[in-house]
């Protein structure tokens, strides 16, 4: 960054000068000149064209997950297998583990020298951890994905272990026990974490009071100096008073919130909030208003108000507002204040029997207490309509009004469907800029995909855990790019 | 108003132009930037912070805003190198980089006189390289070349005086 430091002096000298950075700016220094730009570009070109052949040439004979080391999405690669701890391990070249421990033994995971992403399942809440838990994973250079019990008896000393793993960016603890100081402290210490989920999902409701998290452990997460994402999942604790203390972490930019407060319809769905939650509150939200590079919220299984969005920042770049079949038609219209919005994550709550398993009839009625799905789905159609969002992501399906809105959604380039069916796919064909499309466990057949041949800008398909035919797909669209996970 | 602001707000508002400028905000943008910073901060009860703390708050607020005017991740992935860059040269967290603005004084004031009167002559008084050259009897790519020696000869001394007050 060569070009920072130049800016640096620049302004230095300015200021000891007394003048403007545009009188000391050396045109030649840091910025190029034209001759060097025109060189700088051939370079560029030339240096392109050899990325390209290699990615070419390395993608035949190993295709490994690209990550932007920008993003914020954690890489995933397909297919996630599992391992129950004492049955046959799956195949050495496995990316994605799932690893049910039975012993409180993580070594049989060092073989898997090329795993990405790994989650780690304890079989006994309370099982001991002793010191070199983590040792085995130290091993697995490319490990940049850690979801893991942190049983009740596991110490702060064995967290401390997670630093050795020096790939790690994404980290989630589920907690059987509460987050401590010292253990904010160790996660610290794990110099590329750029994203900690909080979580307390395998906890009856009786439990919860026992993992609370206190002011003083939110306070320490502010220390975590590269800490850009933070999920806090059905945790106790977190009030409008703890989330203020987050004001001090100047990296944060997305905050993804799951189970705050009690929706009558989700309980029916089977979905538990945090026992103490009021809901994401318009106090919680000006808390959140203090975090000065936030620009990312979801709210996942939450009680929401239109309150409550007003009085977030309004210069959100995304947002979500998902598992919430309880938020009524001004919640989700209270979302179009967000006018900068980039990134939209919307769901169709009356689909969501479906993942429960519930049998469903076509002219079945929706749950008692749903608020009026019509009005939602206007609400919703407004947003796609009227908000600049170029990415939109669905899951269980569009409503009518929402598939008719996106002919008329101009900047859209990239949509996620998931859980949706031929119907859905139709209606994303007619986004006019539409240039990557995911479907993801979606009910589709390769001639389902059809109505996509017209769409002249779309270059990437994504297909994953679909079932469609590999080879009717891809030459159902010449020129697009189609990947199969499964 | 908050009780440290006549105190702070001068040292802050450069320090915070520095810093808008190296994460690569346009000079014309500088002024509105700054404004725009203090009006988000000053709403925050920067009362409740230290003056070290507020600085930090104050570039955490101008870095987003410098990266909600970047669309593309490459330009926001430049941002944040630029944001490292000053952390490693400022300090991480609560450096405002002042020390560095007071070495560079220094050194400044210790050039020999030619070099002081072509860099006042250059920067503060504008005069183009043509008219200098004439001046100092050099060729107009004599003057840039000069001038290069002497912003190399002020980088030099500013890190030799870091240095010396970090005890090295």
């Amino acid at each position: 960054m060569r070009a920072a430091e130049e800016r640096l002096f620049d302004a230095e000298l300015a200021e000891v000068l007394g003048v403007s950075v545009e009188a000391v700016a050396e045109p030649g220094a840091g910025r190029g000149s034209p001759r060097r730009l025109w060189l700088a570009a051939a370079v560029a070109l030339f240096g392109l064209a050899i990325t390209f052949a290699v990615a070419f040439a390395s993608a035949a004979a190993d295709r490994v997950e690209a990550q932007d080391p920008e993003s914020l999405e954690p890489p995933q690669p397909l297919p996630i297998l599992f391992w129950q701890s004492g049955s046959a391990p799956p195949a050495v070249a496995t990316q994605s583990l799932m690893f049910q421990l039975g012993d409180g033994d993580l070594s049989p995971l060092s073989r898997y020298e090329r795993l990405q992403n790994l989650r780690v399942f304890a079989v006994k809440p309370g099982r001991a951890c002793r010191a070199g838990f983590f040792a085995p994973l130290v091993p697995l250079a490319q490990l940049e994905v850690l979801r893991v019990v942190v049983p009740a008896a596991m110490g702060t000393e064995v967290l401390r272990e997670l630093r050795g793993l020096e790939h790690l960016r994404f980290l989630s603890l589920d907690l059987q026990r509460p987050l401590t100081v010292a253990d904010v402290a160790a996660l610290g210490e794990i110099h590329g974490l750029v994203s900690l989920g909080l979580e307390a999902q395998n906890l009856g409701a009786g439990d919860l009071g026992a993992v609370a998290v206190d002011a003083a452990a939110m306070r320490a997460l502010s220390d975590l100096s590269h800490l850009q994402a933070l999920r806090l999942e059905r945790l106790p604790g977190c009030t409008a008073a703890t989330l203020r203390e987050l004001r001090g972490a100047h990296g944060l930019r997305r905050l993804i919130l799951v189970g705050f407060g009690t929706q009558p319809v989700a309980t029916e769905f089977g979905w538990q909030p945090a026992e103490d939650s009021a809901g994401f509150t318009a106090d919680i939200a000006r808390a959140l208003a203090e975090l000065p590079l936030l620009e990312d919220v979801w709210l996942e299984a939450c009680a929401v108000t239109p309150a409550a969005l007003q009085a977030l920042p309004v210069g959100l770049r995304a947002f979500g507002l998902t598992g919430c079949p309880d938020a009524d038609a001004e919640v989700v219209r209270a979302i179009a204040r967000f006018g900068e919005l980039e990134l939209l994550r919307l769901d169709r709550a009356q689909d969501l029997n479906d993942q429960l398993g519930r049998p469903r009839a076509a002219d079945a009625e929706p749950p008692r207490d749903l608020p009026d799905q019509r009005a939602v789905a206007r609400a919703q159609a407004e947003l796609v309509r009227d908000l600049p969002i170029r990415e939109l992501r669905s899951d269980y399906g569009l409503h009518e009004e929402v598939a008719a809105a996106l002919a008329d959604a101009g900047q859209l380039a990239v949509v996620e469907l998931i859980r949706s069916g031929a119907t859905d796919v139709s209606a994303v064909a007619a986004v006019p800029a539409l240039t990557r499309l995911t479907l993801n466990q979606c009910r589709v057949h390769a001639d389902d995909l059809a109505p996509l041949r017209p769409a002249k800008a779309l270059r990437e398909l994504r297909m994953v855990y679909c079932n469609a035919d590999r080879a009717a797909v891809t030459s159902l669209l010449p020129g697009v790019a189609v990947t199969f996970d499964l | 108003m908050n009780r440290h602001q006549p105190r702070l707000a001068p040292r802050a508002a450069a320090m915070l132009r520095r810093y808008l400028y190296v994460l690569g905000a346009h000079a014309d943008r500088l002024d509105d930037l700054v404004q725009d910073a203090f009006v988000i901060a000053l709403e925050k009860r920067p009362e409740d912070r230290g003056e070290a703390a507020f600085g930090a708050f104050l570039r955490a607020i101008g870095k987003n805003l410098v990266l909600r005017e970047r669309a593309s991740a490459r330009r926001r992935r430049e941002v944040e190198l630029a944001d490292q860059v000053w952390r490693e040269r400022c300090g991480d967290g609560d450096g405002d980089g002042h020390e560095r603005v007071a070495a560079l004084q220094e050194c400044v004031d210790g050039l020999p006189a030619q070099s002081r009167r072509l860099l006042d002559a250059r920067y503060r008084d504008g005069i183009d390289r043509g008219a200098l050259a004439a001046e100092f009897g050099l060729r107009p790519e004599g003057v840039k070349s000069a001038l290069r020696r002497v912003r190399d000869a002020l980088k030099r001394c500013v890190e030799r005086r870091l240095a010396v007050g970090r005890g090295a």
